[in-house]
């Protein structure tokens, strides 16, 4: 009996150690369970992913469809959207043709860039864009609601001055900031600078002096083509074929409309008192005459009357132009040629424009109305404005591409051994460092308001210390400076912000004969301009202007003029309401 | 018989079981062992059986839910494809300006007939041409126009059945979405089906279509681009994805009409309105949903591009089903393969309980002081082999060392009492030795007076000898027991009124070496008692080392022995035991055997009238203060 029992409670404890052992695997069961719960948490989230169509503006998207780099995963994580990149382009007017065809055959991508607003307003008028205003809350964009002023500032701007407060777009790429160099600048080649004995220059004429010594140091290319002081792309046509004559008084703080009317004064925000080709003393007279005296030193690339951009840029790659205004191209001469274009320190007490204001324009993108999820559509772009959203687009994913070192923020070394070692487009996969370029909420030259570091790390002094060559290092001595932006930010120079293109928005359509006239006078001044520059001495030159001035009172300049000026007054009182 | 063999196993269970009480076994560890394994058999396999059959189940369940996935997916893919077809050469019309003049001119009726011809022909050049459709399933691409009411085929071919029929329904659908918001969807669709043809299959036209708009006006509809597309001939290029037979996959549009359903014959919908599913959370992922109701499992994939959904309709029951069999396909072979170890077990079980009993009686009779049991083993040599070998080995053991313990022990009692022999007879020479000096040397002084010199000599070297023999301990030295000797020479010499001519060779550096008392003395005494000549007796006394051991060879020239006598002599040293009362000789070869080893001893030779000549080794034995015989040293 006993021996039973034995037996029984044997049996018993075997069974409940299997018991055990089976709850154990139901508990397991169970957790997995809980893990199949978190997974369908999880899964049930990546339900909430949702794709969105984009068409963008200047990204440098090698593979249109769905995005699969970081920075498209982190935003799926952090959104649940998925970026489809359908289009992409850099020419304006291919990306209107394009956006017509898409509203003509109502196939909008979910998100597309707007290029102007006449397209805008025509995608309302056909019922094709969803108007925002109710999507416009505090959960699906905090950023453009208040949190980010920036954002506010300019959606309240563009929905207030255009559209009665109705919300159709939204602005992208703004934010005032400036690189460690200008935009527009005298740009020297500084090891030949350094050459021709560091020449002073003071004004236009020292620079005319400077560059005619830097071109007898140096004239001819190592590889034996001729060099000359400045070339132009004047073939280019009315607007921009002139920008190598006018390119100087950007660089000095003014901005001269592209049919010669008025000028804008950039200290002030406000336009000069006399019409631009009647201002003989003006900043863009001045401008004229300083090629008219290079031309006479023999310094004008002959090729320039016939010339466009790209042939320009070719010779600009090749170090043959001693004075170059355009700062962007610096990089690229560097990278082709070798030669460390630096930009000359302004004269003293003068002018110079560093940090490019974008606290009202920028890049308009809107919603379809075939878009299925508006407001996630609007969310990602509200997450672009965040200064997170900003810094992932411009600098990718901090601890892949980017760290904050001792509280700055820096690329990584990976990042920047990678980028020396790999092939763009894969690059571009691994890191998506700014490719997405312009579809952000910053701009690239804003400084982050969270960390205050540069939202683009390219601009960074780190970055831009581990990249100087032994010419910039020498024009850091000869200046006395530590960075390149040291050389223009003090307190000898008066650095302004440039805010033209905010106050042109607002210029209003002219009437008819206004508008036939100011384009008249820019056609007739770009005819005749290239007389003065190409005169063969000074009464000549003298000549010249004084017949383009006298010839373009017949375009009623003052009438217009005037036109100009009281809208722009009108114009200027609203925009200055959103100006911080 | 039956009835023999029963109680031949029951006295053999009972004998079993005597045996194990007889060990104090009162419960088997087999059985135990047995049970165990069983129970844990069972309950592992019934665990087992559970796991797999859950685990199967949820293999087969998510793999018609994954392959219900893969088909929405295709599918999905597949019509997306079809409709963007139609997205693209409308996109493309508007990218070309000749081509949107020639259209907007047609649409609009403004051209003359030779105008129109040439808008359709560049538009379907456009169509070849640029975009090259080849899809076999497109039966044909129309444009209307919405005002003129012209139509244009731009590509027809021959099986686009029931043209004017599907365009009829077309354009009445169109111009009823006409009334709400065109421009939030961006494709349509109108289907047309006719019954069976022949008996054949239904021939049916899926037209997708979209609103031609004046780029001048968005909001102005001049027509309609329409891709048609043979509902058998995309079944054929949908083949590939023919679901299995428990599954059904129907394309629904936005309004829930069936566009498409790979079962021809039935286009309705087989789930009704819906409410009874319920999500499945964990297989949803992007564009694709899943839903469980009493019956189906419906997997849902919406195209939110074009506003359609593909549904595929998993029939539950038949998918259990194949669970169910398969479950029980488990289970049955989980049973029998339970049932057969069960029986394995219980068989094997019973095989060693058989000769772990023989090892137990086995056991039982070493344990009752059996010494010569011997445990059967089998051929296996396994473990219990090897458990029985090694009670039979021990026991063998056992029983040698018993026995050689048993010779040890009577050799070291023999030891004893020949030592106990000497001493006795040390002791009984000691009787009273204060009164024997005493007496010796009253009689030695009263020979003195009475002027018997000779009488008082011997009294005087009788009285040294018995002083020498009784003060001594168990070991003395070889000087020693020689002086001894010497003594009692010359005792016999004043009693033989003669000389006796002692020859010494004793090598100097022995005389310290210790030698067990009263071996030389005996053998002396048997030489001048039994072995001295009549005329010029001699006794040569030698002792010398060679190597460990020291030789003593004693000799005398008297008449010697017999061969007889001699082999007596030897037979009597060989079997003295100390219960003789001799103790010459004998005594004297059996003490060296006891003291220094069974290798050392008296040897004798001996031939009439050549004397005897007696040898003797010790071990070599250096004198220590600790075994100085005045200090008691012992033998053992």
């Amino acid at each position: 009996m006993k021996k039973t029992k034995r037996l029984l409670a044997a049996g018993i404890a075997c069974t409940m150690i299997l018991g055990l052992a089976a709850c154990g695997e139901a508990k397991n069961a169970s957790s997995g369970q809980e893990a199949a719960s978190k997974e369908t948490t999880v899964q049930a989230d990546q339900e909430e992913l949702v794709e969105l169509t984009v068409f963008g503006h200047m990204l440098s998207v090698d593979k249109i469809g769905v995005q699969t780099d970081p920075v498209a995963k982190k935003i799926e994580e952090d959104l649940g959207i998925r970026l489809n990149i359908v289009d992409s382009n850099t020419n304006i007017a291919d990306e209107t043709n394009k956006i017509a065809a898409y509203m003509a055959s109502n196939d909008l991508p979910d998100v597309f860039f707007v290029p102007d607003r006449d397209v805008l307003e025509t995608a309302i008028e056909a019922n094709q864009v969803i108007k925002l205003n109710d999507l416009w809350t505090e959960e699906n964009c905090p950023n453009m609601l208040g949190a980010n002023p920036d954002a506010k500032n300019r959606q309240d701007f563009f929905a207030d001055q255009y559209f009665n407060g109705d919300r159709y777009g939204v602005k992208l790429w703004g934010g005032t900031g400036g690189a460690s160099f200008p935009t527009v600048g005298m740009y020297v080649p500084w090891e030949i600078y350094k050459q021709a004995g560091y020449p002073k220059v003071n004004n236009l004429d020292d620079l005319v002096d400077a560059v005619e010594k830097m071109a007898a140091a140096y004239p001819e290319t190592e590889s034996g083509q001729k060099t000359y002081g400045v070339g132009g792309w004047f073939a280019e046509g009315l607007g921009w074929g002139d920008w190598m004559v006018s390119l100087l008084q950007n660089a000095f703080g003014y901005q001269t409309d592209e049919c010669f009317v008025f000028t804008f004064d950039m200290e002030n925000n406000n336009l000069l008192e006399k019409p631009a080709i009647l201002d003989g003393e003006g900043p863009w007279w001045d401008s004229v005459e300083f090629m008219y005296k290079m031309n006479q030193r023999g310094l004008i690339d002959p090729d320039s009357v016939t010339q466009k951009y790209d042939q320009w840029q070719e010779k600009a790659y090749s170090g043959r132009y001693l004075l170059v205004g355009p700062g962007w191209e610096a990089a690229p001469i560097k990278d082709k040629c070798g030669l460390s274009y630096v930009a000359l320190k302004p004269f003293e007490n003068s002018n110079i424009v560093m940090d490019w204001s974008g606290e009202l324009t920028g890049y308009t993108y809107a919603v379809s109305s075939t878009c299925k999820h508006p407001e996630k559509a609007l969310q990602l772009l509200d997450y672009l404005w965040s200064p997170e959203g900003s810094r992932l687009i411009h600098s990718g994913i901090e601890g892949e591409s980017w760290e904050m070192v001792d509280g700055k923020a820096e690329f990584t070394q990976k990042y920047l051994e990678d980028k020396v070692s790999m092939q763009a487009a894969e690059l571009n996969e691994k890191y998506a460092v700014y490719k997405y370029g312009m579809f952000t909420g910053y701009a690239l030259n804003v400084v982050n308001p969270v960390d205050n570091n540069y939202l683009d790390l390219t601009m960074s002094a780190k970055y831009e210390e581990k990249n100087l060559t032994e010419a910039e290092k020498d024009a850091l001595a000869y200046y006395g400076v530590d960075s390149m932006g040291d050389i223009y930010r003090n307190p000898d120079v008066n650095n302004y912000v440039f805010r033209w293109p905010e106050y042109s928005t607002m210029l209003p359509t002219p009437p008819e004969e206004i508008k036939k006239n100011r384009t008249d006078l820019g056609n007739y001044v770009y005819r005749e301009y290239l007389n003065c520059v190409y005169a063969k001495n000074d009464e000549e030159f003298e000549a010249a202007k004084q017949k383009m001035m006298d010839g373009a009172a017949e375009y009623k300049v003052e009438e217009t003029f005037a036109w100009y000026k009281a809208a722009f007054d009108e114009g200027k009182a609203a925009v200055d309401k959103y100006i911080k | 018989m039956c009835g023999g063999t029963g109680e031949k196993r029951m006295n053999i269970a009972g004998e079993e079981r005597e045996g194990k009480n007889r060990l104090g076994i009162k419960s088997s560890f087999i059985i135990r062992l047995v049970l165990f394994c069983i129970l844990t058999s069972f309950s592992v396999v019934i665990l087992l059986s559970t796991v797999l059959s859950v685990y199967v189940s949820s293999i087969m369940q998510n793999d018609a839910v994954e392959n219900s996935r893969r088909s929405l997916i295709a599918m999905n893919e597949f019509f997306e494809e079809k409709m963007n077809a139609v997205k693209r050469f409308h996109y493309g019309i508007y990218q070309d300006t000749d081509i949107r003049y020639a259209v907007q001119t047609f649409l609009t009726g403004g051209n003359p007939p030779g105008e129109d011809i040439d808008a359709i022909h560049k538009c379907s050049e456009m169509l070849h041409s640029r975009y090259g459709y080849t899809d076999s399933a497109l039966a044909g691409v129309s444009l209307y126009g919405t005002e003129s009411g012209k139509q244009a085929e731009l590509l027809q071919t021959g099986s686009f059945h029931y043209r004017e029929a599907a365009s009829r329904k077309l354009l009445a659908g169109a111009m009823d979405n006409l009334e709400g918001n065109i421009s939030e969807k961006r494709i349509f669709y109108s289907v047309y089906r006719d019954g069976r043809e022949d008996g054949g299959l239904p021939n049916g036209t899926i037209s997708v279509y979209d609103f031609i708009r004046d780029p001048g006006n968005l909001n102005h509809i001049t027509g309609i681009l329409a891709f048609h597309y043979d509902l058998n001939k995309i079944s054929a290029e949908l083949e590939e994805e023919a679901p299995e037979k428990n599954r059904k996959i129907l394309v629904l549009s936005d309004k829930d009409e069936t566009i498409y359903s790979q079962d021809m014959d039935d286009m309705t919908r087989p789930f009704g309105d819906g409410a009874d599913f319920q999500e499945m959370g964990r297989y949803q992922s992007t564009g694709v949903k899943i839903y469980e109701s009493g019956r189906y499992l419906m997997g849902v994939a919406e195209n939110e591009r074009f506003g359609f959904r593909v549904v595929c309709l998993t029939d539950k029951k038949q998918l259990y089903s194949r669970i169910r069999t398969l479950n029980l396909f488990t289970f049955s072979m989980m049973g029998a393969a339970l049932l057969t170890v069960s029986i394995l077990v219980l068989f094997f079980s019973r095989r060693i309980s058989r000769r772990i009993t023989v090892i137990t009686d086995g056991i039982s009779s070493i344990k009752q002081g059996n010494m010569y049991t011997q445990i059967p083993a089998t051929a296996k040599e396994d473990e219990l082999d090897f458990i029985a070998h090694s009670l039979t080995d021990m026991c063998r053991s056992l029983r040698e060392k018993a026995v050689l313990q048993q010779q040890t022990e009577r050799q070291r009692n023999e030891a004893i009492l020949c030592q106990k022999d000497a001493e006795i007879y040390a002791l009984q020479a000691q009787i009273n030795p204060h009164f024997l000096y005493n007496m010796l040397e009253v009689a030695r002084m009263k020979a003195v007076v009475d002027g018997c010199t000779d009488t008082a000599l011997m009294v005087k070297i009788l009285s040294d000898i018995f002083r020498e023999s009784v003060g001594r301990g168990p070991l003395a030295s070889i000087g020693e027991e020689i002086e001894c000797c010497m003594l009692y020479v010359r005792l016999f010499e004043i009693r033989r009124e003669s000389n006796i001519n002692v020859k010494l060779d004793i090598c100097p550096e022995i005389r310290k070496s210790m030698i067990s008392t009263h071996i030389l003395l005996p053998i002396v005494e048997n030489a001048l008692v039994h072995g001295l000549a009549e005329e010029n007796a001699v006794i040569s006394i030698a002792a010398h080392r060679e190597g460990d051991d020291i030789l003593f060879t004693i000799q005398d020239n008297g008449p010697g022995l017999t061969e007889e006598q001699l082999e007596k002599l030897r037979l009597q040293m060989d079997h003295y035991t100390s219960r003789e009362k001799h103790i010459g000789l004998a005594n004297v070869n059996k003490r060296l055997k006891l003291i220094y080893g069974m290798q050392y001893g008296v040897r004798i030779q001996s031939s009439p009238g050549k004397g005897l000549t007696v040898r003797l080794a010790i071990r070599a034995q250096e004198k220590q203060a600790s075994s100085s015989p005045r200090n008691g040293g012992e033998y053992v």
